[in-house]
């Protein structure tokens, strides 16, 4: 299950300099705190982060030169229906969600299977910037730089056996910190919230666990403190806030699927050839627009990643397996 | 007030205040900005406020029976003329900022998507009550023009199940305004005999 780095090693940050990152944090932290910069706004509260950036020399995918969706945006226009349905309802409420400390639990078809500190897991892991489209399933997207690594080497940690043939994901459930997911008898949303990927496409370059963007830790808003990035699928596959990862040899239930069988299949690969049944997927709204200017983009197959993951969908009919 | 009032000066008042809204909605858009994806935005607001005045029109009736304020029949044009200006925003930022003017693409929404069918049947349903909706129209109309009005009931029926087939993650606001259209048409329906009597 190796996945072979195109990144030279002069790349790579140095043991020492690696281990030199808390001090380093710290001092970033107060920088941060001190910058004056027009475009700090609400991203100066958010601690920085040190890692590697995202380039034109990065490996194909890893970094787009499209406009960035800017920070302002990316942080107040959010679909995490565990703090309400407005898109700016996550914004408004996720403070109330307590990211440290955080632990996530693996299990199943791993050789080291237990609950885990994040904080310790984040310790073995390399942190590194991406920037990809995000498009959602209803037709806008964004470009976004993440920061974080990716989910292989985070698996690589746990020994995943033969018989892990998919990874399926959790979001925390916490009513109290995460007010949507109340009982409500008009919800159709069964919580917590799951995700899941099969294992090709988990052990995906492309396929991070994120825990930052634009360079600071994650708003809690936008999936603090650790999130799912799927690149080519649709948004509602990249799970926020996640507290478990299991591998199993069965195909895992998906939250929107188990909501709308006919509207979200397991894979929800970006594919403008597939409509959704209330809407075209053809087009894309690429967001920030105006009233004048809407930004209405082509939608392009596998979110413009064909090149990289069209080879794990060889022989499928996509529009079946949708 | 004495009902000439009503009749005369209170249902031009009215405007100014259904045109609230709107004006908020420029005020934002001018010092506050719509948010990253106007598009969202303007059709849930002005979707939303074409129902609460489609509502409202629904209560005159019912309020008039029910409670002897037959002060309020005047005012029931100008909601009427308040929900179709607010639906026609509505249709507008559909076909402006989700389809950009692209006709294929309202074809292919007509022909597969049962939500906006509805909804655009609810807002073509509208065009007939607002060009009869004047005194003259209804004086030249008679008998027939109480006929024609009562498509006020299919078009807000086919405007909840615009809400009910769009909603995604929670049926809430749909029900809410199901709730408020059933208790609007059952009141009418317990004092549908004077209204026998009416026409004739």
């Amino acid at each position: 299950m190796a996945f072979k780095s195109d990144i030279p090693s002069s790349e790579i940050t140095p043991e020492s300099v690696y281990l030199r990152r808390r001090e380093f944090m710290v001092g970033a932290a107060l920088a941060g705190a001190m910058a004056v910069s027009p475009q700090a706004s609400a991203s100066s509260d958010l601690r920085a982060l040190q890692y590697r950036k995202a380039s034109a020399a990065s490996p194909a995918g890893y970094f787009t030169d499209e406009t960035l969706t800017p920070f302002d945006d990316v942080a107040r226009y959010n679909n995490f229906y565990e703090f309400g349905l407005d898109k700016r309802d996550p914004a408004k409420y996720a403070d109330r969600l307590k990211t440290r400390p955080w632990s996530v639990t693996i299990e199943g078809e791993v050789a080291r299977p237990g609950t885990y500190d994040l904080d310790d897991l984040l310790k073995q892991q390399v942190l590194e910037e991406r920037i990809y489209r995000l498009r959602c399933v209803e037709a806008w997207s964004m470009v976004v730089p993440w920061v974080g690594f990716s989910l292989s080497s985070l698996l690589a940690q746990f020994g995943p056996t033969s018989r892990a043939k998919y990874v399926a994901f959790e979001t925390l459930y916490a009513p109290e910190q995460m007010p949507g997911q109340k009982p409500s008898f008009f919800s159709t949303i069964d919580w917590p919230y799951v995700e899941g990927l099969r294992m090709d496409e988990a052990m995906h370059p492309l396929t991070i666990m994120a825990v930052g963007l634009y360079g600071r830790v994650l708003p809690n808003q936008n999936g603090a403190p650790l999130r799912l990035v799927v690149p080519w699928k649709y948004g509602l596959k990249s799970i926020k806030s996640i507290v478990k990862i299991r591998l199993q040899e069965a195909q895992p239930p998906t939250t929107w699927n188990i909501s709308a069988p006919e509207e979200y299949g397991f894979y929800a690969n970006v594919n403008p050839y597939v409509d959704h049944p209330r809407w075209s997927q053809k087009y894309e709204r690429r967001l920030p627009t105006g009233l004048l200017g809407i930004n209405r983009i082509p939608t392009q197959p596998f979110n413009g990643y064909s090149e990289q993951v069209a080879g794990l969908y060889q022989g499928m009919d996509l529009s079946r397996l949708y | 007030m004495n009902p000439k009032w009503h009749s005369r000066t209170g249902r031009w008042l009215l405007w100014p205040l259904g045109l609230l809204p709107l004006a908020w909605l420029v005020w934002q858009a001018r010092f506050v900005g719509l948010g990253p994806d106007p598009a969202e935005y303007l059709s849930g607001f002005s979707g939303e406020w074409a129902l609460w005045f489609l509502l409202a029109v629904l209560t005159v009736t019912p309020l008039q029976r029910h409670a002897g304020w037959s002060w309020l029949v005047p005012y029931r044009q100008p909601l009427g003329l308040l929900a179709w200006t607010y639906a026609g925003l509505h249709v507008l930022v559909y076909c402006a900022l989700w389809l950009g003017w692209d006709w294929s693409a309202l074809g292919a929404d007509l022909k597969k998507r049962t939500y906006i069918v509805a909804g655009m049947f609810a807002y073509a349903m509208m065009w007939p009550l607002a060009l009869t909706s004047s005194r003259r129209a209804r004086q030249r109309l008679g008998a027939r023009w109480k006929k024609l009005h009562r498509l006020v009931y299919a078009i807000v029926l086919a405007a909840l199940l615009h809400v009910f087939w769009q909603s995604k993650g929670g049926v809430g606001d749909a029900a809410l305004y199901a709730l408020i259209v059933i208790v609007l048409l059952a009141l009418r329906w317990r004092f549908r005999a004077p209204s026998i009597i009416e026409t004739k």
